[in-house]
C-alpha cells in the first residue's frame, strides 16, 4: 500500500566555499490523503530544505539531489522543471513561516490570489475574484468583500496567515507543506490556524506536512511524527507513541529540555549539552553522539540505521530496545505524574 | 572575582542604608504615542494607548514576568520603567529615587545599575566589533577600571557565561545563536547592574539552546542577586523562571499573582484563554484542545481602545457593566492575586478551560 506522498532516501548535498553541506542524508517520510505527518527538529536539522526538495525548489546549480520522492505515482525527484510547474502551487501547496515575506508588499492579496488561480485554471478574472472571496470566507476572514482589496500590510500577523492559507487551499492541493506556519504569531492566534489547519484538512481530505520546532504543536495536530536531527530522521512513530513511550535519546533531551505549564516547575531544565553539528564536518557514527548522554562506543564508529523497533515505530539508536522502552516509559510517567 | 578597584565602584546604590526592599515603584504610568500624518505640516489623527496608567512593585532580586499578546504593551512598559522612553505620565520610582523626569545626563551613572538583553541576538551584536570589545562597551563608557582591568574583567565574565575567554577577539558571526544570546548577557552583566530587562531572550533560540540559557539567567540571578524584568509571549518559559507574573492586555495589567497561582487558578478571562491556547507537549493534547476557549478575532486597536474593561469585546463573560465601568486591579481569592475583572473566573470554569497542573 503505497501513501500519497512517500520520501525514500533522500540526499540534498549543496557545494559551498566552506565544503560540501549536507543538509539531507537519507530521509524517510511519507504523508497520506487526510493525514497530518509532524516533522519535529531544530535549525539545520534538514526539515525545511526536505520540504522545499517536495516543492522543487532546491534545484540550485549548487545542489545535488539523490534519492526518491514518489507522489501520486511520479517520481518528482526526475521530473522536469516544466512539469514541476503544474505540480507545484497547484498539488503540492507551501505556506511558510512569515506571511509578511510570502506576501508581495504591492499588490493587494485578492490579486495576488485571483493570480495563483488563474496560474493554473483557465477561469475568467471574474470567477477567480469570486473563488478569492470565497476562500477568504472559508479562512474565517471577516468581510472578505472588503478584505480581498486590502495590502498584506493592512491584516495584522494573524489574518495574513490566513490569507496564506485561503491561497494555497483555493487550488484544493493534495498535499499542504505548513513550514513553522504558527511560529511568528501569538499562542491565541496559533490557536485559531490550528483549529483552520485541521477542518480544513477533515474537509477535503488533504495531506498535511506540519514542520515545527514546537513539540506542543505536534501534540495538538500531528498523527504521525518523524523526528529529524542533522538532516536525518531519526524516530518515526504514531503521535500517541512519541509522547508515552519515545525511544530516541534526542527526542527525551527535547522533552526535557521544555519548561512546562502543567508539571510542576523544575528547579533546573535538563538542557542537551553542547550544540546542534555542523552539516560540513559532521561527527563519525551516530551524529547525535557528541551530545548524547547514552553514548556508547558503536556509536562513535557505526552510524544506527532506521529501523523498526516496534510495528509503526521506527528509530536509529545503538541502545537496546528494552533499554529504550525502559528510559523512554520512565521519562514520560515521570512527566505526566 | 579577582579584588581590583573596579568591584568597588561597580555598585555604590546597593550598599545604601535606608533603602525598602523594592527596587522599582510605578505608579499610574502611562505611554500615549502620537499618531501623526504629514511631513512638514503634521497634524495628530490620534494616540496608542500603549500602556495605561499602570501601576507595580518588583522587589530586589524578584524576577517579575511580563506576558501578553505582541502589541499589548509589555515592551514598552519595561522600556518606560528604564527611562528608555518618556512616559506621558505617571511616576518611577528606581532604587528609592524618583527618576521620572531625571535628565538624560542625570540618568547616565544609573544606566549601569540597569541593563538590556535583546531578543534577536543577530542584530543586537554589532558585527564589525569583536566580542570583547562589545562586552566590555558598558565598562568603557562609564569609566569603570583601567583598560587592562576592564580587559582581565570581560575575560572573567565571559568564563561565567559560558564562553571561552580565548575568543575574545573573535567577531559575532563566528558564534552560534545560544551562544551570540550568551554575548548580550555577558555584556549586560558586565556592570553589575541591580536590574536587567529581558526581552524575549529566547524566543530566537533552539528548544535545547533556550534551556541552556534560561539556565544561565537563573544562575546569574541568584550568584548576584539580580531583580529581573523578563518579557516572554510563552507563558511555559514565563512560569518557569518567574516570582511574579503580570498579565498584560491592551496596555494594561489585568491580572498580576505568583507562576502557581496564576496557571491552576487564573482570575481573569484573558489570563485562563492565554492558558487554554498554549499547546502541552502531551499524549493528552487532544483533549485539552477540547476545554480550551477560544479568543475569536484579533484585538481591538489600542487608539480607541474599549470602553469600561478592554476585554469586554473579546470575553466570553461579558455583561452590560463590562463596557461602562472599568473594573480595578484588586486582590481575587488571596490578597497576593489581583485581577481587574468584575466576573472573575470560578474553579469550575477553569476546570472547564485548561488542563490543571498538579499542585506542587
Amino acid at each position: 500500500m503505497n501513501s500519497l506522498l512517500e520520501i525514500h532516501d533522500l540526499h540534498v548535498h549543496f557545494r559551498t566555499r566552506d565544503g560540501v553541506v549536507r543538509a539531507v542524508e537519507g530521509a524517510e517520510l511519507s504523508v497520506d490523503r487526510g493525514r497530518t505527518l509532524g516533522v519535529v527538529g531544530e535549525s539545520g536539522s534538514g526539515k525545511s530544505v526536505t520540504a522545499l526538495t517536495v516543492m522543487g525548489l532546491t534545484r540550485f546549480p549548487n545542489a545535488t539531489i539523490s534519492g526518491q520522492i514518489m507522489f501520486d505515482g511520479t517520481d518528482l525527484v526526475k521530473l522536469p522543471d516544466n512539469q514541476m510547474l503544474s505540480v507545484r502551487g497547484k498539488r503540492i501547496a507551501m505556506i511558510f513561516q512569515d506571511p509578511l515575506s510570502s506576501l508581495h508588499p504591492l499588490f493587494r492579496i485578492g490579486w495576488q490570489i485571483v493570480e495563483a488561480i488563474r496560474n493554473h485554471e483557465d477561469v475568467s478574472k471574474k470567477v477567480a475574484r469570486e473563488r478569492t472571496i470565497e476562500a477568504l470566507r472559508e479562512v474565517g476572514i471577516p468581510s472578505p468583500e472588503k478584505r480581498v482589496d486590502s495590502y498584506p500590510h493592512e491584516l495584522s500577523g494573524g489574518m495574513r496567515q490566513r490569507a496564506m492559507i485561503a491561497m494555497a487551499l483555493t487550488l484544493k492541493p493534495d498535499v499542504l507543506i505548513a513550514d513553522e506556519p504558527t511560529t511568528a504569531l501569538d499562542v491565541t492566534v496559533q490557536a485559531q490556524i490550528l483549529d483552520l489547519i485541521r477542518r480544513l484538512k477533515d474537509e477535503y481530505q488533504t495531506a498535511i506536512v506540519m514542520i515545527t520546532h514546537d513539540l506542543g504543536v505536534i501534540a495538538e495536530i500531528a498523527d504521525e511524527v518523524a523526528v529529524m536531527y542533522a538532516g536525518r530522521v531519526m524516530e518515526r512513530t504514531s503521535r500517541q507513541k512519541l509522547f508515552t513511550a519515545p525511544e530516541l535519546p534526542y527526542t527525551w533531551g527535547l522533552m526535557r529540555s521544555i519548561p512546562r505549564l502543567d508539571a510542576p516547575r523544575p528547579g533546573r531544565l535538563d538542557s542537551i549539552a553542547g550544540l546542534p553539528p555542523s552539516l560540513i564536518r559532521l561527527p563519525s557514527g551516530c551524529p547525535f553522539h557528541p551530545r548524547c548522554p547514552y553514548v556508547m562506543d558503536v556509536c562513535l564508529k557505526a552510524e544506527p540505521r532506521l529501523e523498526q523497533s516496534e510495528p509503526g515505530h521506527l528509530v536509529a539508536c545503538h541502545l537496546q530496545a528494552e533499554e529504550r522502552r525502559r528510559i523512554g516509559r520512565e521519562l514520560t510517567t515521570r512527566r505526566s505524574s | 572575582m579577582s579584588d581590583n578597584s573596579y568591584t568597588t565602584v561597580a555598585n555604590p546604590g546597593l550598599s545604601e542604608p535606608g533603602g525598602s526592599n523594592d527596587l522599582i515603584v510605578v505608579r499610574g504610568l502611562t505611554k500615549h504615542f502620537a499618531l501623526t500624518r504629514g511631513v512638514l505640516i503634521s497634524h495628530q489623527l490620534g494616540q496608542v494607548h500603549a500602556v495605561d496608567d499602570v501601576s507595580l512593585e518588583v522587589k530586589k532580586g524578584e524576577t517579575l514576568g511580563l506576558v501578553g499578546e505582541t502589541g499589548c504593551g509589555k515592551s514598552t512598559l519595561a522600556r518606560l520603567v528604564t527611562r528608555l522612553i518618556e512616559p506621558t505620565g505617571g511616576q518611577i520610582v528606581f532604587d528609592g529615587k524618583d527618576i521620572t523626569r531625571w535628565s538624560r545626563r542625570q540618568l547616565r551613572p544609573l544606566r549601569r545599575d540597569m541593563q538590556i538583553i535583546l531578543q534577536d541576538p543577530y542584530s543586537a551584536l554589532n558585527p564589525r566589533r569583536p566580542v570583547g570589545a562589545i562586552i566590555g562597551e558598558p565598562l568603557r563608557i562609564h569609566k569603570l577600571g583601567s583598560k587592562a582591568e576592564r580587559r582581565s574583567h570581560v575575560r572573567e565574565v565571559m568564563e561565567m557565561v559560558g564562553l571561552n575567554p580565548e575568543h575574545y577577539n573573535r567577531y559575532p558571526y563566528e558564534f552560534s545563536g545560544g551562544q551570540r544570546q550568551r554575548i548580550g548577557v555577558a555584556r549586560a552583566i558586565v556592570t553589575k547592574p541591580q536590574l536587567i530587562l529581558a526581552d524575549e531572550p529566547v524566543s530566537a533560540l533552539d528548544v535545547s539552546i533556550q534551556a541552556q540559557v534560561l539556565n544561565l539567567l537563573e544562575d546569574l540571578r541568584d550568584e548576584m542577586g539580580l531583580t529581573l524584568l523578563f518579557i516572554a509571549h510563552d507563558l511555559s518559559v514565563v512560569r518557569h523562571v518567574s516570582d511574579r507574573i503580570a498579565v498584560m492586555y491592551l496596555g494594561k495589567i489585568v491580572e498580576l499573582a505568583p507562576p502557581e497561582t496564576l496557571c491552576s487558578h487564573p482570575k481573569h478571562p484573558y489570563s485562563g484563554a492565554l492558558l487554554s491556547a498554549v499547546p502541552v507537549a502531551t499524549a493528552e493534547a487532544e483533549e485539552a484542545r477540547s476545554r480550551r476557549i477560544i479568543l475569536h478575532g484579533d484585538p481591538p486597536s489600542p487608539v480607541e481602545p474599549p470602553s469600561g474593561c478592554r476585554f469586554h469585546t473579546r470575553c466570553p463573560k461579558a455583561q452590560q457593566i463590562c463596557s461602562e465601568v472599568e473594573p480595578p486591579l484588586e486582590p481575587k481569592g488571596s490578597s497576593e492575586q489581583l485581577a481587574a475583572c468584575h466576573f472573575p473566573l470560578s474553579e469550575e470554569e477553569i476546570e472547564r478551560a485548561i488542563l490543571r497542573p498538579p499542585e506542587s
